[in-house]
């Protein structure tokens, strides 16, 4: 029994020791995604567009009895009834947190934090002056109602459907982020003529590590073309694009690595 | 009793009856479990964390350059020269050069951002952002200083953008060789830009008939500095180089009947006669690249056949084709395995292709009424020749398997004798585009063409040196 057991337990050792090797070689080895510049157009199911077109007809109808609570608030007293709306835009994350889908309603939060202050109450003479407190009360209730609606908004939408909706809108971002990339270093590229590239076609892979910022932290030719004239171009057109665009990365991430491969004679589609 | 419900009860049983040892090796059975999942998890990581995108990038096509040429006053040590006219013409013949190749786009000094006196001949003493401010790609700096009738220029080619010195060259020459020391520093800098030295540091021969007769001239390619080399009173035609640049083939009727000439450019000896009694008729000689053997056309039984003969003992010619039409114009492959030639054997004239080694004759032109005047670039990869389009004649170049055939010229009057530059990249012409016949210089696509002669007479029958060793 015991020898069995330990069988077994030596055969999973062995495995996983297996996948752990595999999983290092694959590591250095580096799988490489390539990217060709094309235009997509995203084919949806009419429940998936009925999803965005909810959240939107929402935002909008909320947008516009907002003005109609706001244009009574006190002219004299504007500070007060902008301040507990900055102090309230956390709590609203707060009170979001544990919804289920996390990093889309954080996004509107953020839009929404932005774009408050530009409908900023119009300095309107209208009589009924409340008193603070009772504004702050009011302001607070308003947007608990927000928030719990938003809440119902959530859990409204059908949440396999609206992730990978998400998950299509970061790749359409990032395909966009890779089309401005090869449009700016093609645009700075001045290959080197006069090579007999027809017969011959060189091709320069350069690594490029950007900074959130577009700044290069490192670029280095990954592969060379075996032609110094051509890789010196290369190299030229990188330095000559650089800052690049800033990367579509989130917070989190410190830099961002890119291939570029480039090709002295266009590639068959 | 159900089948499934009697392996469950079992499976109860026995769990409860190995309940202790389930406990102590609930561990290590958990153990694989738990190594799966995180080993998944680690193999899902690679895809997100190491997978790097790469984008394809397709040459934008073909881009001139931004380079900016500026001369630095002389060195501290050194005397400059009288005047600037040394420098200015260095300057000026390097950046005609640099235009006429295609590959460069030099700044006008007016979008200098420095002055000529800030600029320190030292790369890492430059200000490379004020050149790359203006677009600047490279920079190249001259600085010439005067000794006597000497010059010394010190010439650099920097890359703007990695600061890097790419070439760093020192001449020294007589005052009046400042021309041929800006050719060979744009040959250089072409090599360093581009991989393949230019060849500006060339000549062309030519025929003109500036002196009433039809006399064997020698120029720089860029047109300047004309030299006459005979006087025979006579009709000379067709000069070809030899491989070492030393010697000039030609044909000329000096003596009554047409003859091949050789005429050594070092003057050592005369004007000497190619095999006379051979042929009454000889004409058109080509050398091959290698300068073994010497080809011409020449005719014994009143038929123009070709010939060669190998360059050292010109005795014995060997008779390469054996036609009733007539075969003249020879010119070589660079290899020297391949001959181009003209002949009327399919009823108008037409480029064939010989192998001189078995007597194969292949067929390269099928188009256009008239085909003459073939030239192989030596590149190998394609024959200039000129072909009648509409009454008059244009330079075409097509591809040694008969593909790729493209007009290079356009326009009124004829467009005559295309001679490569030894790097392939240019051709020079003659033309009566403009009334008298001149030479003309384009690039090997047909574009940048420009004027090479402007004296009175007709200039005809251009032929471009070899490279210069």
């Amino acid at each position: 029994m015991l020898s069995l057991r330990g069988s077994i337990i030596l055969s999973a050792c062995l495995h996983a020791a297996l996948f752990l090797a595999l999983l290092l070689l694959s590591g250095t080895g580096r799988a490489r995604v390539v990217y060709k510049p094309q235009y997509h157009v995203r084919l949806v199911r009419p429940q998936e567009i009925a999803a965005p077109a909810k959240a939107r007809k929402k935002k909008v109808a909320r947008r516009s009895p907002r003005p109609a609570v706001r244009r009574p608030k006190p002219k004299p007293k504007p500070k007060k009834v902008v301040l507990p709306k900055k102090k309230t835009a956390p709590k609203k994350k707060k009170t979001e947190k544990p919804l289920p889908k996390k990093t889309h309603p954080k996004k509107a939060v953020k839009k929404k934090a932005a774009k408050k202050p530009k409908p900023a109450p119009p300095p309107v003479k209208k009589p009924p002056e409340p008193a603070p407190d009772e504004v702050l009360a009011e302001a607070l209730a308003r947007i608990k109602k927000k928030a719990g609606s938003r809440k119902k908004e959530a859990a409204g939408a059908p949440g396999e459907a609206s992730s990978a909706w998400e998950k299509k809108q970061k790749e359409i971002e990032y395909k966009a982020y890779y089309d401005q990339v090869e449009r700016a270093v093609r645009e700075n590229w001045i290959p080197p003529q006069d090579m007999n590239f027809e017969e011959a076609p060189a091709m320069t892979v350069v690594s490029l590590t950007l900074l959130p910022d577009g700044r290069v932290l490192k670029s280095y030719i990954e592969e060379s073309s075996g032609n110094p004239q051509f890789d010196q171009s290369v190299m030229r057109a990188i330095l000559k694009s650089t800052p690049f665009p800033p990367p579509p990365i989130g917070l989190k991430k410190r830099y961002f690595e890119l291939g570029l491969r480039f090709h002295s004679t266009p590639q068959a589609p | 009793m159900d089948p499934s419900y009697a392996r469950l009860r079992e499976k109860g049983k026995s769990s409860k009856v190995g309940g202790t040892r389930r406990r102590r090796f609930s561990l290590l059975k958990a153990f694989p479990r738990w190594t799966a999942l995180t080993l998944s998890i680690l193999c899902l990581l690679p895809l997100s964390a190491f997978a790097k995108v790469y984008i394809d990038i397709d040459s934008p096509g073909s881009r001139r350059l931004p380079l900016a040429v500026l001369t630095l006053k002389a060195a501290p040590g050194g005397s400059p020269c009288p005047d600037r006219q040394v420098e200015e013409v260095i300057e000026k013949v390097l950046l005609n050069d640099l235009d006429v190749s295609g590959y460069f786009r030099t700044l006008a000094p007016d979008v200098f951002l420095v002055e000529r006196d800030q600029v320190k001949f030292y790369p890492a003493k430059i200000d490379y952002r004020a050149w790359s401010l203006i677009g600047a790609e490279a920079l190249i700096l001259l600085r010439t200083t005067c000794k006597g009738g000497q010059i010394e220029t010190e010439a650099q080619l920097l890359d703007v953008l990695t600061g890097k010195l790419l070439t760093w060259k020192r001449y020294k020459s007589e005052s009046a060789g400042a021309r041929r020391v800006a050719h060979r520093f744009a040959n250089e800098v072409t090599k360093e830009l581009t991989g393949v030295p230019g060849a500006f540091d060339t000549r062309i021969a030519y025929i003109s008939n500036a002196t009433g007769s039809k006399e064997l001239y020698v120029m720089d390619y860029d047109g300047n500095g004309p030299r006459k080399l005979t006087a025979l009173h006579s009709i000379c035609l067709s000069p070809a180089w030899s491989p070492d640049g030393r010697k000039i083939v030609f044909t000329s009727f000096w003596k009554r009947n047409p003859a091949l000439y050789l005429l050594d450019l070092r003057g050592a000896s005369a004007l000497k006669q190619m095999f006379p009694g051979f042929s009454p008729l000889c004409s058109g000689g080509a050398w091959s690249a290698d300068g073994k053997w010497l080809a011409f056309s020449a005719s014994l039984d009143g038929n123009t056949e070709l010939f060669r003969v190998p360059a050292g003992d010109g005795t014995r010619p060997q008779r390469l084709t054996k036609n009733w039409a007539i075969d003249v114009s020879p010119s070589w492959s660079p290899d020297g395995k391949h001959m181009v030639f003209v002949s009327d054997r399919a009823g108008r004239p037409d480029l064939y292709i010989l192998q001189p080694d078995n007597g194969k004759i292949m067929r390269l032109t099928f188009e256009g009424s008239y085909n003459a005047g073939p030239a192989w670039s030596p590149r190998g990869d394609a024959i200039a020749y000129v072909s009648r389009v509409g009454g008059a004649f244009q330079i075409f170049r097509i591809r040694s398997d008969g593909t790729d055939r493209r007009q290079l010229t356009e326009g009124a009057g004829d467009h005559l004798k295309p001679s490569w530059s030894p790097d392939g990249r240019l051709i020079v012409f003659s033309s009566n585009r403009e009334g008298s016949s001149d030479l003309y210089l384009m690039r090997a696509d047909g574009t940048g063409v420009r004027r090479l002669t402007w004296g009175p007479g007709d200039e005809t029958d251009p032929a471009w040196s070899p490279a210069r060793r």
